[in-house]
């Protein structure tokens, strides 16, 4: 726990972020990680306990034995003071050196080796501040472009930005806003529009994005309109009032997207997730099932794509505004890059699942 | 752990063996760095048979230690038996070069070419040339972007059957999937380029770094430029218009400004390369491009350049061409633009001569004269000399002294610290009656600034002052300024005199020392203030070295001694201390 004396304010140890590096080996990887103000680059990997026997006579020196081998991380660089606002995004440039941070108004460059200095590339910080109206909510290196960035923000709005062009990308390339699409005013209208969560495709070629109650999928070619609008957890619809009064509004619910870019998974309320078929056809809610004693507790297994019949442990999920538990949020999940396993995180477990071969 | 006593010869080493295995990682640092010790200790056959082997299974170290490590391998040669036995030393010192951490890798590259020097020629080739290429296809990208850095040392040593395999390595490092391989081998290109024979630099070489100047990696292709200068030295003049020029146009329409940014940085020694005839007839055209940049820090590098661009043109091209460009550059909108111009624009005027630097430059410098931008006004005065050899100072001086009078007077400590810096340029260049008619008021207010760091410049301005118009003037003029200072209320300024007299009496020759510098300490020495006090002590101690002893004997010391019995305990030190120094 630190405290922040310029502003009074503690900084949580809480990591808010983690992104891996690549290239790894096959006994260590690097990544990333942060909380509201630091970012710390990690080694993981293989450490060996060394032994070592001395052979009386022959030489002074031992012979050295590798025994145990465990898992540590060990902190390798620290990029710190680089944000006077809470850091909201982290993400590796595809040439695997730089990266970038961003926190409410500002965005970083920074290299991975390079810990003492950071190049501002985005400033929204307005010159008076009462006119501030719009904050980042986070940002993202496209995956193969070392030159494109993307910003997304509390209007809703998602602009990509070209380091070629300037020193300082505040006049972004294109910015992609859903006029049509967008929610009609109302009290709960602003809050609702702002991006939770923002990616790049794996292709590049898209940019999927969450706010509160929507996902859409953005071609990069059309800032008109996404190509596709789909209503996440509409049932809430009719419950922002209340989810306003329990500050359940202000939750950010990320997603995922499946290594083949057909699904997409994402959490809500009551602990449960909904995977979504990229193509159209209906999302599927599940709860997050209850643990089997037998496997430790941590694993579920689930049945999709082919078959739509879930295995015994997945429930359904069938949204009721009378029991649902609105403090059991499952804001994280994660999809593995390589294969069908993706991971939900709800409440004080982390839930993996993978889908089955056939049924 | 083997039995050793401290009575035993191998006592010490088999200390350093131990602290080598220690948990504590500045133990295992420490003996790491005495390794030398060990290694002598053992002699050279057991340091290859049983140390060499041992520092082999503790490369999975903690990066501190392995870069120790890498730097003592690389002065390990003489530790295992000279020049016929360095290649040893190559198997830890290729492992090193594989980790991840790129300081280690940089020190064992470092430490490989180092052990090269003294491998000979008859078996380097079997040393290093299977070694280079495990490293080159190594399945980390680590092992390949240190491979990188060894091909220039390597390829000139081997025999020419090997050279053609050795290229085509080279070359599929520069298209490896890794972007951080490419971008090594892009950064060592230049060096490995010039070793290549012409013909295959033409065959081989160009297609690949053609391939680099296209790279989809920003961080690859702004390596073209040094590449390009790299190569275009090694052709003739026919083949450097065909096969470079381009990649010079492509770099100066690149989409990336950091690409541009590179073409300017380098556009002099690009000139240079390139010759006078194609800098006069397509490069100025490009410069001219480059100069109204939309980026502003492209045309920053630019701006430096002005000078080194000119130099190869015809004053007229110059005037006609670059001149319209430095006037927008005057009054750009970045002001680190204006300051690159204003550090470089000053080169100009031998180039233009009298005439033309009255007509076309005067009126640039003078408005820059009156940047908004501290660093801007303190660039042009860095480079007066350059001007007044032209036109002489005459037509200055009078735009002068408001430009310094602000910056003497800035809010900022450090821009007044800097013009202090330039006073005696300017006093050397301005003339004695200038200066005091001008500037030496402002010379003693510096002496009674708030700031330590002014005041204690201001002292060594004094003195530097003194150099440039000699001993009597300073009597006459800094002196009894200087010493009128001594009865202020502020004891601050009374400590500032104290520095002052120390600094100057280096510089004022004996009479003054003796005349007027002594008398004065005499009577501070009974300042009511204990800080003065001491620094007098302080003073004399500097100033004793360069007194005649009997002065010592008979004017110091009695001060000193009356000191030493001094009310206050630091007084009575520093006295001490000069005491110490007198006899």
């Amino acid at each position: 726990m630190e405290f922040d004396y310029l502003k009074s304010v503690e900084i949580e140890a809480r990591v808010s972020k983690i992104r891996w590096l690549t290239p790894g080996s096959a006994t260590q990887r690097r990544l990333l990680s942060c909380n509201d103000k630091t970012i710390k680059l990690w080694r993981v990997g293989e450490r060996c306990q060394r032994e070592y026997t001395h052979v009386p006579g022959s030489s002074l020196l031992p012979k050295i034995h590798r025994r145990t081998t465990n898992t540590v991380a060990r902190p390798l660089r620290t990029f710190a003071n680089g944000h006077a606002y809470q850091i909201n995004g982290l993400s590796m440039n595809s040439d695997q050196e730089t990266f970038i941070s961003s926190d409410d108004l500002r965005i970083n460059l920074w290299h991975t080796n390079n810990k003492n200095e950071a190049f501002l590339v985005v400033d929204l910080k307005p010159a008076n501040m009462e006119e501030l109206s719009e904050v980042i909510t986070g940002a993202e290196f496209h995956p193969y472009n070392c030159n494109l960035l993307m910003y997304s923000s509390s209007k809703g709005l998602v602009r990509v930005g070209d380091l070629r062009e300037q020193a300082l990308c505040d006049r972004y390339a294109k910015v992609y806003e859903d006029i049509e699409g967008s929610e009609p005013r109302s009290f709960f209208s602003e809050l609702i529009s702002s991006v939770s969560d923002a990616r790049f495709s794996r292709c590049g070629r898209y940019v999927i994005t969450r706010d509160y109650l929507t996902l859409r999928i953005w071609d990069l070619a059309m800032e008109k309109r996404p190509v596709a609008r789909i209503p996440f957890h509409d049932y809430l619809r009719s419950h922002l009032s209340h989810l306003y009064e329990t500050d359940c509004i202000f939750d950010k619910f990320d997603f995922a997207v499946s290594p083949d870019s057909k699904f997409i998974v994402g959490g809500t309320y009551h602990g449960a997730f909904t995977l979504v078929p990229v193509a159209g056809g209906q999302p599927l809610s599940f709860e997050a099932g209850k643990p089997k004693p037998s496997s430790g507790g941590f694993f579920g297994s689930l049945s999709w794509g082919r078959s739509k019949k879930p295995s015994a442990i997945m429930k359904p999920f069938h949204f009721d505004p009378v029991t649902a538990d609105f403090t059991n949020k499952a804001l994280r999940c994660a999809w593995s890059p390589n294969d069908s396993t993706f991971a939900v995180a709800s409440s004080n477990r982390v839930l993996l699942y993978s889908q089955q071969s056939s049924n | 752990m083997a039995e050793a006593k401290p009575g035993d010869e191998n006592y010490p080493i088999t200390v350093l063996i131990e602290e080598l295995k220690n948990e504590d990682i500045q133990l295992r640092l420490n003996a790491i760095r005495r390794l030398g010790t060990i290694a002598k200790a053992l002699g050279v056959d057991k340091t290859r048979a049983d140390l060499i082997p041992f520092l082999n299974e503790c490369l999975d170290d903690e990066d501190e230690v392995l870069m120790a490590l890498a730097e003592e391998l690389g002065n390990f040669v003489e530790h295992v038996g000279g020049a016929p036995y360095a290649h040893v030393l190559l198997q830890p010192l290729e492992s090193l070069a594989a980790v991840e951490e790129t300081v280690v890798r940089d020190k064992a590259v470092e430490a490989i070419l180092k052990v090269a020097e003294h491998i000979p020629n008859e078996s380097f080739e079997v040393a290093f040339l299977p070694m280079l290429k495990r490293l080159s296809t190594g399945d980390w990208f680590t092992p390949r972007s240190s491979a990188c850095g060894l091909y220039a040392l390597v390829y000139p040593r081997i025999s020419d059957g090997a050279k053609p395999d050795l290229r085509q390595l080279y070359g599929k490092l520069c298209n490896d999937d890794t972007p951080m391989v490419r971008r090594a081998a892009a950064s060592n290109f230049k060096k490995f380029v010039v070793t290549v024979d012409k013909a295959q630099i033409k065959s081989e070489m160009i297609p690949i770094f053609q391939t680099l100047a296209r790279d989809d990696q920003d961080s690859v292709r702004l390596l073209a430029v040094e590449n390009c200068i790299a190569i275009a030295s090694k052709l003739d003049r026919e083949d450097t218009v065909s096969l470079m020029l381009p990649v010079v146009h492509a770099c100066v329409n690149d989409k990336s400004w950091r690409v541009r940014y590179m073409v300017a940085d380098q556009f002099s020694n690009v000139c240079n390369v390139f010759g006078q005839d194609i800098a006069r007839s397509e490069l100025v055209g490009l410069f001219v491009k480059l100069l109204k940049d939309s980026e502003a820090e492209v045309r920053t590098a630019a701006a430096s350049k002005v000078t080194g661009v000119a130099l190869m043109l015809e004053v007229d091209t110059v005037i006609k061409q670059l001149l319209p460009c430095v006037h927008d550059l005057v009054t750009d909108d970045s002001q680190h633009a204006r300051a690159s111009l204003a550090s470089d624009i000053m080169g100009l005027a031998p180039l233009l001569g009298k005439d033309l630097t009255s007509t076309h430059l005067l009126e640039l410098f003078l408005q820059l004269l009156k940047d908004d931008f501290p660093e801007v006004r303190l660039n042009i005065i860095s480079k007066l000399d350059k001007v007044t050899k032209v036109i002489g100072i005459d037509t200055l001086a009078q735009h002068l002294m408001p430009a310094i009078v602000e910056l003497a007077e800035d809010r900022q400590w450090r821009v007044r610290l800097a013009i202090i810096d330039y006073i005696p340029l300017l006093a050397a260049e301005l003339g004695v009656e200038f200066f005091n008619d001008k500037l030496s008021n402002l010379c003693m207010t510096w002496l009674g600034d708030s700031v330590y760091s002014i005041r204690e410049a201001a002292t060594q301005n004094l003195k530097r002052l003194t150099e440039v118009f000699g001993v009597e003037w300073a009597q006459n003029n800094i002196i009894p300024k200087v010493l009128a200072l001594s009865s202020h209320n502020n004891y601050l300024y009374r400590m500032t005199v104290l520095f002052a007299i120390s600094v100057l009496s280096k510089v004022v020759g004996p009479d003054v020392v003796n005349d007027t510098m002594l008398p004065l300490l005499v009577k501070m020495a009974q300042d009511p203030v204990p800080n003065i006090r001491f620094n007098v002590c302080k003073t004399l101690q500097a100033m004793i070295p360069n007194l005649d002893s009997t002065v010592v004997q008979a004017r110091v010391k009695p001060v000193l001694s009356k000191l030493l019995e001094d009310k206050d305990q630091d007084v009575r030190y520093f006295g001490q201390q000069a005491w110490l120094m007198c006899n």
